[in-house]
């Protein structure tokens, strides 16, 4: 309909206002010369909404288009039988393994690679050697150093004995963290064919004080004691995937781990007296539980609160005994990724039974958690209620949670995630009292490592090469579930606002990095790819197709291997909503975003009315400052005055006046208009001409809030879409019944803006953190003058009746 | 004491602060976020810092060379004694000629999300410019960043520090051909 006006007929005429200042431009100009920047310039054109296909691979039999595993999707299955034995005087790990490796690939395999992750601590590993040195000042922390000399001295990694299958020695090579294991050459490992080889090993676990890693060991002085949190202690093999065949970059320590789906059997000797937590489900509890302690967890299964299976009584005298007696736990988990425990006689231990229809048997989950005296009263508060409010929020995000147990330990690692079982550090004073922070701080890492379970333990990305497919997407999650936690939660991450210092800073990788080129790991991995998926939810796509669309990306991957582009395309697919402009600025591009309200005109219809048009030009007219000359000419005695048989016709002439000719265009003009051009010459109302510019690179909505005289506001929220032809500039029209007397980009904080100082208009002075708080803190004058009073008086001075507090100021009685 | 080449380090305890709050569990984030105003008519810089409390309570404990619990020395009326030398220390604005600018202490906000330290330094009204440094972080981290945004009048800059680059000129005048600052430094 605008258009229209602008074609036929009617012209806008920008008005001059106090608020608005005036431009000479006319809409009809304006509105065509959209874009200053990308039509015509030296730069080439952006086109910030190009497709993503030239980027993401092709899709084919094993990866869909849409996102989904095709029809020809394919993954190893791996099966283990071990057995282990943790030596609690020495600290070593002594094991043997029975690997079953099934061949669902198109390909027949000659060696097959293991992971071989605790050689990240053997003397020369890369991590060592690659470590580079960033002077500190003239300070070294004592940690620091101590962790400096043991790295030196600690022999750690694998040490393995034997490769053999069926008593037959097999060939195998050890390539810093991995291991290659070749099979016979006589017996290549065909598609759908099986093999089955054994692996002895033994090494030490590091102790984590020293030697800090993702498991370790702690001891306590005070007791004699060790908790042993055990990972990534046995060969595993390397995933071998369709996209990149075997996956075996080095393990550097910060790229996680590529892993494949299997079902594991696994006997654990410890002493008698250790309690022991792992992966999968007890299978033995008659011959290592005490009866009191079979009997409670039968209770805690049909709890609604945790209940103490090993009560703090019992593992104080527990952790006082010592026997040389041993117990073999038997545990057996099927379709995990991964396998992982702890070990010590110092574990409380509670549980609480959840409902989840995914899981097998009797649908109950066993949440539950272990931790030693240092952890209370914060642990048994906590941890386990929020193992089993991760459990409910996860499940409502993604999926409901399929495994029979999930465990929360307390040790020495600060927050690690395995299958069914993770490690979270925060504890207590050793007075027992805790701050805010250390509470949070639990219930958050809680959280966040039981979430892990989601992604990426069951949705099976690839650790070691995108970081941000499972932390970030779980620090998302995360993020939910604390706002379902109680309000105001203090989350760390989630909000646009929190990552604005981040995207405008300079020291940054795009998201689409490999784990160990990162900078700026947290911001880049976690809370950027966090917050862009808030952003997603909340303000592109809405809550209803977002969280249809990310559940469908956990359904459809759950138990499989997505790639990014399986999450990219997922999400578009079902979501119906092409979101490729949104990946490339956010996944691809370190660009911020800076939207910025640089100016705004206001216009009147100009409906061609020669009296209107004539009072508007004379309004101006008067506006118009006098120069100094005209304004100082007008006391001068004028000629024509004296004389007045001077003046004629043109002295009394108005130029700006319209004449006979102009009103009978006029008439006959509206004559020639139809019904409903008449009304639309008549439209009532105030037209505004909004220039935006997009300084920070990347495109997002343009969410504006616009004022009214009369106090209330309406919203205008325009697609990222509006700068798909002028990446850098745009100029918008609005129409508004009622004058609009301020407008607001984003005022609810919605993009990630980095600068909001230039999103209103009329601008605003910016009042600085530092103004606020001074100026909240200061007294006023009068509350200085009674100090002053107060003071005087205190000190016995007679000055104060004469002046330092006027007796009408109202105060101090 | 250790010798270590031709240069010295000095053995601190920052370490015995346990890591144990929100946002800095298992890949810590070293920040701090810095708003600088000129103000011409006083010839001071208003000054808002931020930074997680785990780093703060780090870098005091390095300093003091014991173990420093914010709660604890809050509840001590200890803190603001502590905060102002630090703040001196590691956040030195200097003159022309220079000599170290004066801080005025105003106060200290501490929430979960994190500390805010206020205060003013004074760079008087006789040069043109200053030169900002910040060390803070340093003793316990290996790339802290610091964030810093400078407002004189209706210019408004932001810079990243780092350990290589960690000081700043700021121009207190504008010069005749002075660029529009750049967003991203």
């Amino acid at each position: 309909m605008i258009q229209r006006f602008v074609s036929t007929a009617v012209r806008l005429s920008c008005l001059a206002s106090a608020l608005f200042p005036a431009l000479a431009a006319t809409l009809s100009e304006s509105v065509y010369a959209q874009d200053r920047e990308g039509a015509v310039g030296a730069k080439p054109f952006e086109d910030r909404f190009r497709q993503l296909e030239e980027i993401l691979p092709t899709p084919n039999a094993y990866r869909t288009a849409s996102g989904a595993p095709g029809h020809g999707y394919w993954q190893q299955k791996v099966d283990y039988d071990i057995a282990v034995e943790l030596d609690d005087s020495k600290q070593t790990l002594h094991g043997r393994e029975r690997i079953r490796y099934a061949n669902r690939s198109p390909d027949t395999l000659r060696y097959l690679w293991l992971q071989l992750e605790g050689n990240l601590f053997t003397p020369g590993s890369d991590q060592k050697t690659t470590a580079t040195f960033d002077e500190a000042g003239k300070d070294m922390q004592f940690s620091r150093m101590r962790q400096l000399l043991a790295a030196r001295d600690f022999d750690g990694g694998f040490k393995i004995d034997h490769v053999t299958s069926g008593g037959r020695d097999l060939d195998y090579t050890i390539v810093k963290t991995m291991m290659r294991v070749d099979l016979p050459s006589d017996a290549p490992l065909g598609p759908g064919a099986s093999c089955e080889f054994d692996v002895e090993w033994h090494y030490k676990i590091n102790q984590h004080k020293y030697v800090p890693g993702r498991s370790g060991a702690e001891f306590f002085e005070n007791d004699g004691n060790w908790i042993y949190e055990v990972a990534h202690w046995f060969p595993r093999l390397c995933a071998y995937t369709d996209t990149n065949g075997w996956q075996h970059k080095q393990f550097l320590g910060r790229g996680e781990f590529t892993l494949e789906f299997g079902d594991y059997d696994v006997r654990i000797t410890v002493p008698e007296d250790h309690v022991v937590a792992a992966t999968g489900q007890l299978r033995n509890p008659d011959d290592v539980l005490r009866p009191v302690w079979r009997e409670r967890l039968a209770r805690a299964r049909v709890s609604s609160d945790p209940v103490f299976i090993v009560t703090p009584d019992e593992a104080k005298a527990n952790q006082s005994s010592r026997t040389d007696r041993k117990a073999t736990w038997i545990f057996h988990a099927d379709n995990v990724r991964d396998f992982s425990w702890a070990s010590s006689r110092k574990f409380i231990w509670d549980a609480q039974g959840h409902h989840s229809a995914a899981c097998a048997g009797d649908g109950i989950v066993l949440a539950m958690s272990y931790w030693p005296i240092e952890g209370e009263p914060l642990w048994s508060r906590y941890s386990t209620r929020a193992v089993v409010h991760t459990l409910e929020s996860y499940g409502k995000f993604a999926f409901d949670y399929p495994y029979p147990v999930a465990i929360s330990v307390n040790g020495p690692v600060g927050g690690m995630e395995y299958p069914m079982i993770c490690f979270n550090g925060p504890r207590p004073e050793a007075d027992g009292t805790y701050s805010a922070r250390t509470k949070y701080g639990l219930i958050s890492v809680v959280i966040h490592e039981v979430g892990h379970n989601w992604f990426p333990m069951i949705v099976n990305s690839d650790e070691r090469q995108w970081t941000w497919m499972d932390e970030g997407l779980n620090t998302f999650v995360q993020y939910l579930a604390e706002k379902e936690w109680e309000d105001k939660y203090p989350s760390w991450t989630g909000e646009p606002r929190q990552i604005t210092d981040y995207m405008a800073s300079a020291l940054q990788v795009p998201i689409m990095t490999n784990s160990e080129s990162i900078l700026q790991f947290g911001p880049n991995a976690y809370f950027k790819p966090a917050t862009a998926l808030n952003i997603l939810r909340e303000t592109i796509l809405g809550r209803e197709l977002f969280d249809f669309a990310f559940r469908e990306y956990a359904r459809r991957w759950r138990f499989s291997r997505p790639m990014p582009a399986d999450f990219f395309r997922t999400m578009e697919d079902a979501s119906g909503i092409d979101l490729d402009w949104f990946w490339r600025g956010w996944f691809y591009s370190t660009d911020h975003v800076d939207i910025a309200l640089s100016d705004v005109r206001e216009y009147a219809i100009d409906r061609g009315d020669p009296d209107a048009r004539a009072s508007i030009a004379k309004n101006d007219r008067a506006k118009n400052e006098a120069t100094v000359s005209a304004e100082r000419n007008k006391e001068l005695p004028k000629k024509v005055e004296r004389v007045p048989q001077l003046a004629d016709f043109y002295n009394r002439f108005d130029d700006l006046d319209p004449t006979v000719k102009d009103r009978e265009r006029f008439e006959k003009f509206v004559a020639s208009l139809d019904e409903d051009e008449r009304k639309l010459l008549a439209t009532e109302g105030h037209f505004y001409v909004l220039d935006f510019d997009n300084e920070g690179g990347l495109v997002m909505p343009i969410l504006l809030r616009m004022h009214h005289a009369d106090g209330t506001h309406a919203w205008l929220r325009m697609p990222a879409e509006i700068w798909r032809k002028s990446p850098r500039h745009v100029k918008k029209l609005i129409y508004s019944e009622q004058e609009i007397v301020r407008f607001v980009v984003d005022p609810m904080g919605e993009t990630a803006d980095v600068d909001e100082s230039d999103n209103e208009w009329p601008r605003r002075r910016a009042v600085s953190r530092f103004r606020l708080f001074k100026d909240a803190k200061e007294k006023n004058p009068m509350q200085e003058a009674n100090e002053a009073a107060k003071k005087a008086r205190a000190s016995g001075a007679t000055g104060a009746d004469d002046g330092a507090a006027p007796k009408d100021s109202g105060g101090d009685r | 004491m250790i010798a270590f080449a031709a240069a010295v380090f000095t053995v601190c305890i920052a370490g015995a602060a346990p890591c144990r709050s929100l946002g800095t569990g298992v890949h810590p984030v070293h920040k701090t976020l810095t708003e600088v105003e000129y103000v011409a008519d006083r010839g001071v810089l208003e000054v808002a810092f931020w930074l997680w409390p785990p780093d703060l309570e780090a870098e005091l404990s390095a300093r003091a060379g014991k173990r420093v619990d914010l709660d604890r020395e809050q509840k001590a009326k200890t803190l603001d004694g502590l905060l102002k030398t630090w703040i001196r220390e590691v956040f030195v604005v200097k003159r022309t000629d220079g000599k170290a600018c004066s801080h005025k202490w105003v106060g200290k906000e501490l929430t979960l999300d994190g500390c805010w330290l206020y205060f003013e330094v004074d760079v008087g009204k006789r040069d043109s410019e200053v030169e900002l440094e910040n060390k803070a972080l340093l003793r316990i981290a290996e790339s802290p960043i610091h964030t810093t945004t400078f407002v004189r009048g209706k210019k408004r800059s932001i810079r990243n520090l780092t350990r290589d680059a960690a000081r700043w000129k700021l121009a207190l005048r504008e010069a005749p051909d002075e660029e529009k600052p750049d967003r991203k430094e």
